[in-house]
């Protein structure tokens, strides 16, 4: 199991004792994690990290077949997550009961890869998610203002009115803290919800 | 033959080309901006993108009588916007076939509200390609010796045989730039094929990641690096086997640092131009050729 910050593992070392685990390895640093994922076999579980900070270990996990189990807190974890496409083996969120922990390493231990059927076992606990993160629609907008589309453009192929597109555009900008078209574009590159 | 007719032969011959010029330079005005623009095709106008920003019609104006343009493009990296108007009938103007010389008689000939304007001066420096400060290249870096008012920015520069340059912009420091006849002739061949002008497109989102002093020289990288945070299905990231985790370290031999600076890079090119990114995967780093695409839009 690895966690980066002391309190982490504690935390984590406990859960797993809970659901009668006890851990072979104690990984607490990248260097460590990345060694651990090249020669290890055992499920690995991973707790105290953001994706994407996590993805490059992820493509290391991937590739020499080590089976990670991320506990992350978000609210949405499905298949198109992008640390479950990127391989890991089960996304669970964090605070998960010890029991369901056990079973799962279990699981991923036999080869399944798994998700949570729902989102969250306690919606009162994942951060709620920031005002300030783009809707689905607005990141569609905003991928055809990177085109370089004018506003009657995206009308005409989102089949919106002109006033409709006025509003996401203004909601966008709102968000992004931007005050023209170049600049929403690049700050939403800077946060990483643009495609380039 | 007298000096005195030697250089009223030359007025002439400078009157001549304005003269020429003059039906396809329009003045273009909003509530907000106004300057020149000329015809680059049937109905289809050029004009400068910065001052736009964002404004989507025009009044087009020449010789007393207006109509309606559109905007159907603006372009900020390479300053070039394209605009639609059923007035704009005027024979194109023709383009130079070879790179302007340094020192080279040019003509800045625009369109205020009363009427043709003409400023005369010099080819400053031409040179080979350049990033502008947006992240687009460009064949040649034109710089104009000559006085652009207001009203001329967007107009096009002509040299002694009445041939088009390049179209004349404000650049930092009160320069004045030219955006080169190739750039202007790719932009409105895109607006006419696609409705827009393509943008090089890789398929990714990216994060930056800060690396402390020991990371930085493990992975040999600056202060920071892109993490692929996720790939588009059927880009060209994808055919190139970028995936998700993967590390970026590099693009066409410069440190990647920031999102941005990458989306101007990508953005900079066009479709079908390549870049060589330097990627690192677990402990492997190699180098990936990529043709770029253009992003994936609905259809109108």
């Amino acid at each position: 199991m690895a966690g980066f910050q002391p309190e982490v593992r504690g935390a984590l070392r406990r859960h797993l004792d809970a659901g009668g685990i006890s851990a072979a390895l104690e990984i607490d640093s990248a260097a460590a994690l990345e060694r651990a994922l090249m020669d290890c076999v055992q499920p690995l579980v991973i707790s105290g990290v953001r994706w994407p900070e996590i993805a490059p270990f992820l493509a290391t996990g991937r590739d020499h077949g080590a089976p990670v189990a991320l506990l992350l807190e978000e609210r949405s974890l499905d298949a198109q997550h992008p640390a479950f496409r990127a391989g890991a083996a089960a996304l669970l969120p964090w605070p998960v009961p010890a029991s369901a922990l056990a079973r799962a390493l279990a699981a991923i231990a036999s080869g399944f890869r798994l998700l949570p059927r729902r989102p969250s076992f306690d919606p009162g606990t994942a951060p709620r998610p920031s005002s300030r993160a783009l809707s689905t629609r607005e990141r569609e907008l905003l991928e055809l203002v990177a085109s370089g589309l004018t506003n009657k453009s995206i009308a005409r192929r989102l089949d919106l009115s002109i006033n409709t597109v006025k509003y996401h555009l203004a909601s966008i900008f709102a968000k992004l803290d931007a005050r023209t078209r170049a600049e929403a574009v690049s700050e939403a590159a800077r946060r990483g919800e643009l495609m380039l | 033959m007298s000096q005195s007719s030697l250089s009223s032969q030359l007025d002439a011959e400078r009157a001549a080309i304005l003269d020429r010029a003059a039906a396809s330079v329009f003045a273009v005005e909003s509530s907000r901006v106004r300057q020149s623009a000329f015809v680059w095709r049937g109905g289809l106008l050029v004009t400068a993108a910065e001052p736009l920003d964002g404004t989507e019609s025009l009044r087009v104006t020449k010789d007393g009588s207006s109509s309606e343009g559109e905007v159907l493009a603006c372009d900020l990296r390479t300053d070039i916007a394209v605009v639609r108007c059923a007035a704009a009938v005027a024979p194109a103007l023709v383009s130079g076939t070879t790179p302007p010389r340094v020192g080279q008689t040019i003509a800045v000939v625009g369109r205020a509200a009363a009427g043709l304007t003409a400023s005369w001066g010099s080819v400053h420096l031409s040179a080979g390609p350049w990033t502008t400060r947006r992240g687009a290249t460009l064949a040649h870096r034109l710089l104009f010796d000559v006085h652009l008012a207001h009203s001329a920015e967007g107009a096009p520069v002509l040299d002694l045989d009445g041939y088009a340059l390049a179209m004349a912009v404000r650049g930092p420091r009160r320069q004045v730039l030219g955006i080169p006849v190739e750039a202007i002739e790719a932009a409105v061949s895109d607006v006419v094929a696609h409705g827009r002008i393509a943008h090089g497109y890789l398929g990714v989102r990216v994060v930056p990641l800060g690396l402390g002093l020991q990371a930085r020289h493990r992975l040999n990288a600056g202060e920071a690096v892109l993490i692929v945070a996720d790939v588009a299905h059927g880009s060209p990231a994808s055919d190139a086997g970028l995936e998700i985790g993967d590390l970026l370290l590099a693009l066409d031999g410069d440190a990647l640092q920031s999102p941005d600076r990458l989306l101007g890079r990508i953005q900079g090119k066009r479709p079908g131009e390549t870049l060589r990114l330097s990627r690192r995967r677990g402990s492997v780093i190699d180098e990936l050729t990529i043709t770029l695409g253009s992003r994936p839009t609905p259809d109108p």
